[in-house]
């Protein structure tokens, strides 16, 4: 009797508490055969085209809704026509480009100079935050004139020798729109929004007004999942076609997981000003001391390659002759160097702090764990200290310079020398979106200031494109190598996974850009 | 009644005035966003710019006074992030949490008194070993692990239910398991001692001895009595639910206001923080109201304290 009450009132309550969670559930939906879904780590902050320099931002609309006027290839950093068909160089601050014909917005309207006025004027205007403004074109205006309705002339208000470099990170938009951050960018490429909800998706489909040819995908909608794992299993059971930036640990299946390169370098920055880093011989200490090879592989993906400085292989001033003579891993050599400095008085018992960012890396703990042992191995008196990305910031934004500003002097106030875990990401295909700011006097995120190197970092950004331009930046990777100034360790790779029903192949852009014009099904 | 409600409504909304204040001055004592929100490599003027636009320059009082000025006025700020405004983004989450937290309940605690109830009914037969053992493994396994393997089993190998994220019926069989593991563990444990205690008490023996029909005993006597501790600890846990399922969330894709919480604390979006938290704070303020008269609803003693 009472075993059948209790049985009734398990099955009474499962019963309701069934029913009125069917209540709430609502039915899925469903997508057009040609469509592929893409799964982002992260949420598009908006969908505003003077945002696509972010990636989460980029990969849904840089070339596919809202295109540049130049196009960067990311296998050798050439310059490949977009909106714009041709440019030269007028004089020193002047640059004419000859607008591509016939190209429409998805709305049906033509694209016209006064367009990209417009767009250029929206994105590089103070009252917004866009990140066209602040990464690319940081205190730096340039001004668009229209010529005739095909040409129009970009003024800048210095010399800027690598301006059609920049305008590859710019995408344009609508005429007139609205000076705010929008969610609905409206643009040239081959695809428009179809929808955007938020939390949720972001679906596209084919532009009808598209001036190229006809891509084969119907369209493509975006979803976010933080776990790679999440990520890497919706591709592997068909959800989606493309899970961008899954974990190392989670690529393991040959035929469905690539290895890209993906533009970033990562590295110790020394301070270089402050002792006992100052001296030459405790930097070159430190970079003997780090097993590279025993990291590579073990801790850092196989396909990463050891790196020699800053900028990556494929960008036009990386000088290959240095990954030929990098700092060998030697224990001796680098005891040595800190017993010649020390018998020279320097104190190179003097407290330093190894400061890593969480997950700045895969396997960030791990690799600045190892590199403190190896540092230890070698008589350093070595902290290691791990930060949340607020706290890193903070140090990065404002480096331990021996307190060459008051303003500087009062941020650092109390810190001991320092070597910060960092990653650099050049995808813009030119050093001088990284020298300046790593090593330049005046940079508000340099460690360093070597005048001579200034001078250099100044010859190589005013000298326009070419072997000559090739050639300083070479030598002042040659500068910063010789003098020891950074430990650098990996050029680094991304992990993808793509669906086998399809073909692309990540490449070095895949991290800023996923082109869906280029993929096709099989 | 009514002045009950009255004096529990204004202690919420001063606890909810000073949770606000806390809030806003802690969120500032994290640093400034403009480090976090500017390419790393941004130039000082740059920088500056940003902090005086914002009012990040400016003294925290002084941030604050303008911050009670824009709430007086409905205006709870915008995202730096997302460039919307704060409450906009957090009452489009919230409806997701809410019915995730709700069906999660429903069920939890639905099956917890089910299985309870029958573990009670023979203490130490292979009913309750079973279902003590299972209900203390639900309420210690990680949510993160028991998600992640459910994933994997579930979906890629077996390929019975979807991966990830929102839709029809089979979308919630995961998320509302994996997050109703916890809570179903707990609650059995007190189902379980909760009737044990009622049904070998002094009122069930005189009820069964009067002659009370055993219907009676179990629903008006020995349940009722047994579901305050229940009210108690699933009150605990919707008040924790409605703050949202961080771990669920985040890894089943799901857009709720846990997730857009953590996710403004590491970008110091400060707006959506506040909003979030005064949104939730509210929303927990009301639940626990809710519970009180639960309580008072099932045991007349509270009615006439």
């Amino acid at each position: 009797m009472f075993r059948d009450r209790v049985r009734q009132l398990g099955i009474t309550t499962m019963g309701v508490a069934a029913l009125t969670a069917l209540m709430l559930i609502a039915p899925g939906a469903s997508y057009a055969q040609k469509t592929i879904t893409v799964v982002l780590p992260e949420e598009p902050d908006s969908l505003d085209n003077c945002n696509s320099g972010r990636s989460n931002v980029g990969r849904v609309l840089r070339q596919n809704v809202n295109e540049t006027l130049i196009e960067l290839d990311p296998n050798d950093s050439s310059l490949k026509p977009r909106l714009a068909t041709s440019w030269k160089q007028l004089n020193d601050t002047t640059w004419r480009f000859n607008l591509r014909k016939g190209v429409k917005y998805s709305d049906g309207k033509p694209l016209t100079p006064e367009a990209i006025i417009s767009s250029v004027d929206k994105a590089l205007n103070p009252k917004l935050d866009c990140n066209t403004r602040t990464k690319t074109f940081s205190g730096f205006k340039i001004r668009v004139v229209k010529v005739d309705a095909q040409t129009i002339d970009i003024v800048t208000p210095t010399p800027d020798p690598i301006l059609p470099v920049r305008l590859t990170q710019m995408t344009i938009g609508a005429a007139n729109e609205p000076i705010q951050i929008m969610n609905n960018s409206v643009g040239t490429g081959p695809y428009m929004i179809e929808h955007y909800k938020a939390n949720s998706e972001v679906v596209l489909k084919r532009n009808p007004h598209f001036w190229g040819k006809k891509p084969q995908l119907d369209g493509a909608r975006y979803v976010w999942r933080t776990e790679s794992a999440v990520g890497a299993a919706m591709v592997k059971v068909g959800e989606a076609h493309i899970a961008t930036n899954i974990s190392h640990e989670d690529a393991k299946d040959q035929k469905t997981d690539f290895a890209y390169p993906n533009s970033e370098t990562n590295y110790l920055r020394i301070e270089s000003l402050v002792p006992p880093l100052n001296d030459k011989r405790v930097r070159q200490a430190l970079n003997h001391a780090v097993d590279l090879n025993g990291l590579h592989g073990a801790i850092i993906p196989k396909q990463a390659m050891i790196a020699t400085q800053m900028v990556i292989p494929r960008i036009a001033g990386h000088n290959h002759a240095l990954d030929k003579r990098r700092f060998e891993y030697s224990p001796a050599k680098a005891k040595k160097l800190l017993a010649d400095a020390k018998a020279a008085g320097v104190k190179v018992d003097t407290p330093i702090d190894l400061i890593c960012r969480i997950n700045q890396w895969e396997n960030t703990t791990e690799t600045c764990e190892a590199i403190m042992a190896m540092y230890k191995n070698v008589g350093l008196n070595i902290k290691l200290k791990m930060l949340e990305v607020s706290q890193w910031v903070q140090l990065n934004a404002h480096p331990n310079k021996g307190a060459l500003t008051p303003e500087a002097d009062a941020n650092i106030k109390g810190r001991g020398p320092i070597l910060l875990g960092h990653m650099h990401d050049n995808n813009v295909g030119d050093p001088v979106f990284s020298m300046y700011n790593k090593y330049g006097c005046k940079s508000q995120t340099s460690s360093h200031c070597m005048p001579e190197l200034d001078k250099k970092i100044a010859a190589a950004t005013e000298t326009p494109a070419g072997p000559k331009r090739v050639k300083l930046w070479e030598e002042t990777m040659a500068m910063v190598h010789e003098n020891a100034l950074d430990v650098f360790m990996f050029h680094m790779v991304g992990f993808a996974r793509v669906s086998p029903k399809i073909n692309f192949k990540p490449t070095a852009a895949t991290n800023s850009e996923v082109l869906l014009e280029q993929i096709t099904f099989k | 009644m009514l002045p009950y409600l009255t004096r529990r409504a204004v202690h919420s909304v001063v606890a909810l005035l000073g949770l606000v204040v806390a809030v806003f001055f802690l969120a500032r004592l994290t640093g400034d966003p403009t480090d976090l929100f500017l390419p790393l490599d941004a130039s000082r003027e740059e920088r500056a710019e940003f902090a005086h636009k914002h009012g990040y320059d400016r003294p925290a009082t002084e941030q604050f006074v303008h911050f009670v000025g824009d709430v007086m006025e409905g205006n709870l700020g915008f995202s730096l992030r997302k460039q919307r405004p704060a409450m906009e983004l957090v009452l489009e989450a919230y409806p997701t949490t809410l019915k995730l937290a709700a069906v999660t309940l429903l069920l939890g605690i639905s099956l917890a008194v089910a299985v309870g109830a029958l573990a009670a009914y023979r203490p130490g037969g292979l009913f309750d070993r079973v279902g003590s053992t299972g209900s203390l493994i639900g309420a210690s396994a990680p949510d993160f692990w028991v998600a992640i393997t459910a994933i994997l089993l579930f979906s890629v190998s077996l390929g019975w239910l979807p991966t990830s994220g929102t839709g029809g019926f089979l979308y919630w069989i995961m998320p509302v398991t994996v997050l109703a593991l916890r809570p179903f563990g707990l609650l059995v444990q007190v189902v379980r001692g909760a009737m044990l205690d009622a049904l070998a008490s002094a009122y069930v023996k005189t009820a069964r001895a009067k002659g009370v029909g055993e219907s009676s005993v179990i629903y008006v006597h020995a349940l009722r009595n047994a579901c305050l501790p229940v009210v108690t600890v699933a009150g605990d846990i919707a008040v924790g639910m409605v703050n949202g399922a961080v771990i669920v969330e985040t890894v089943f894709g799901w857009p709720g206001v846990g997730k857009l919480m953590i996710d403004a604390v590491i970008q110091r979006d400060f707006a959506v923080v506040q909003a979030s938290i005064m949104v939730t704070a509210a929303a927990i303020f009301l639940m626990n109201i809710l519970i009180d008269l639960l309580y008072v609803a099932l045991d007349p003693r509270i009615r006439h304290q």
